[in-house]
């Protein structure tokens, strides 16, 4: 080999070693979101529903906990109160009336915290967290839930908040109790008290259907 | 990305060998720029509006005077946020998210440069084209949840212009700068191509001279 040939190689070998730091000096999106922007906000809802057909809805007094599809705990203390609030408060600003649930709401509303330890993409991480709530709950001993759409089932390794709203009004004759909306929120940090409001609005927002008037 | 690298090093790898035979005959001219892009029309919705990190190489052989013939490389990567927008996935259902995209280009080319012989003139103007494939690696992100390796090899062609300027007392080594096209069909995401315009400025210099 001739001192040119070395020469060349050299460079060559130099300019691979360039390339992969080039390479390394990629930006990496994952590094460049704030907490916020890393929320993603799903919503999914039944298209046959009339919304304005239902006037009024009770809400769970706390939050189910679901672990790794089993459900662990109801809890009750200032952050489940604050999403409890925040879903009154858009509930009400669309027009829906808040009744206890031994008064025959026509809606049902349920938060869930979700975890689990898998990992999935973003839209398939529905389940049917609604029917977690034993429909006894509801004062409808003995029937199940109904879903009219269907969900790409998969999880992921972080949490989840789901909201859930039943339909009561209907029940009866369907034998069942439909979920009418799903709102879903994952991403870094997401169950906290002052996030409430923001979260819940997030989803009203993207959900214009969803009122009585 | 993993897929990427490692066929752009067996790739090198046979630039490598092949320039070997090369350099037995020839001179080789080996030249390393930074480059600057900024993505043309549609693929600016994928790749933003500029590129500020990229690189590019190149090593060429003269076939005369006037005529080179080589192989070029580099690394662009492109990246751009959008802010949080809602998005419709099917009739019921929307996401509401920060979408990201990602892409990194890494083109492996034929070249062949034409400089016009203009006596001792400090600059030296050149025409140049390339073609060949580009890897392109591809991602987007909904929020911090998205889609990863999407690796692909695409056509790509590259025609530019340029000055370079030679140093030292042999001329062995210089400055060189130019502008050039790069045409790069690609199909994703709703997109029809990746074109751009690049500007680039750095050093070549003759192996072994």
């Amino acid at each position: 080999m001739n001192n040119k040939s070395i020469h060349m190689k050299n460079s060559l070998i130099g300019l691979v070693c360039l390339l992969l730091l080039a390479v390394g000096c990629k930006k990496e999106p994952l590094n460049h979101l704030s907490d916020e922007e890393s929320r993603i906000y799903i919503t999914h809802y039944d298209t046959t529903a009339n919304f304005a057909s239902f006037k009024t809805y009770a809400i769970s007094d706390s939050v189910a906990t679901i672990v790794n599809g089993q459900l662990d705990s109801k809890e009750k203390n200032a952050t489940s109160d604050a999403y409890i609030a925040a879903l009154d408060q858009y509930l009400q600003q669309r027009g829906y009336t808040k009744v206890a649930r031994e008064n025959q709401p026509d809606l049902a509303v349920t938060v869930n915290k979700v975890i689990n330890t898998q990992t999935f993409v973003y839209n398939d991480y529905y389940d049917y967290y609604g029917n977690y709530w034993d429909p006894g709950y509801w004062g409808y001993w003995g029937y199940g839930y109904g879903y009219p759409y269907s969900y790409g089932v998969y999880q992921v390794t972080e949490g989840a908040l789901s909201f859930d709203i039943l339909d009561l009004k209907n029940a009866a004759t369907k034998n069942r109790i439909m979920d009418l909306w799903t709102g879903l929120v994952r991403g870094e940090h997401i169950y906290q008290p002052t996030l409430s409001n923001e979260q819940v609005g997030v989803l009203f927002g993207q959900s214009p259907y969803l009122q009585t008037n | 990305m993993k897929r990427t690298i490692y066929t752009s090093m067996v790739l090198l790898a046979l630039l490598l060998v092949n320039s070997r035979i090369h350099a037995q005959q020839q001179t080789g001219i080996l030249g390393i720029d930074y480059r600057y892009s900024l993505p043309l029309g549609s693929s600016q919705e994928m790749l933003g509006r500029h590129s500020a990190n990229g690189i590019g190489a190149s090593l060429l052989f003269p076939l005369n005077g006037q005529w080179y013939l080589g192989g070029e490389t580099g690394f662009q990567d492109y990246y751009i946020k959008y802010p949080r927008d809602v998005y419709n996935i099917d009739k019921d259902n929307q996401i509401s998210a920060v979408l990201t995209n990602s892409v990194q280009v890494l083109p492996l080319m034929l070249k062949g440069v034409y400089a016009p012989s203009l006596g001792h003139s400090a600059v030296k103007p050149y025409l140049s084209l390339a073609a060949g494939a580009a890897m392109v690696s591809s991602s987007q992100f909904l929020g911090e949840f998205g889609n990863y390796g999407s690796d692909n090899i695409r056509f790509m062609a590259r025609g530019g212009v340029g000055v370079a300027v030679p140093l030292g007392r042999k001329q062995s080594y210089g400055l060189n700068a130019g502008a050039d096209y790069s045409y790069l069909p690609y199909h994703l995401y709703g997109q029809d191509n990746l074109d751009s315009w690049g500007l680039h400025a750095g050093f070549y210099f003759y192996l072994g001279k």
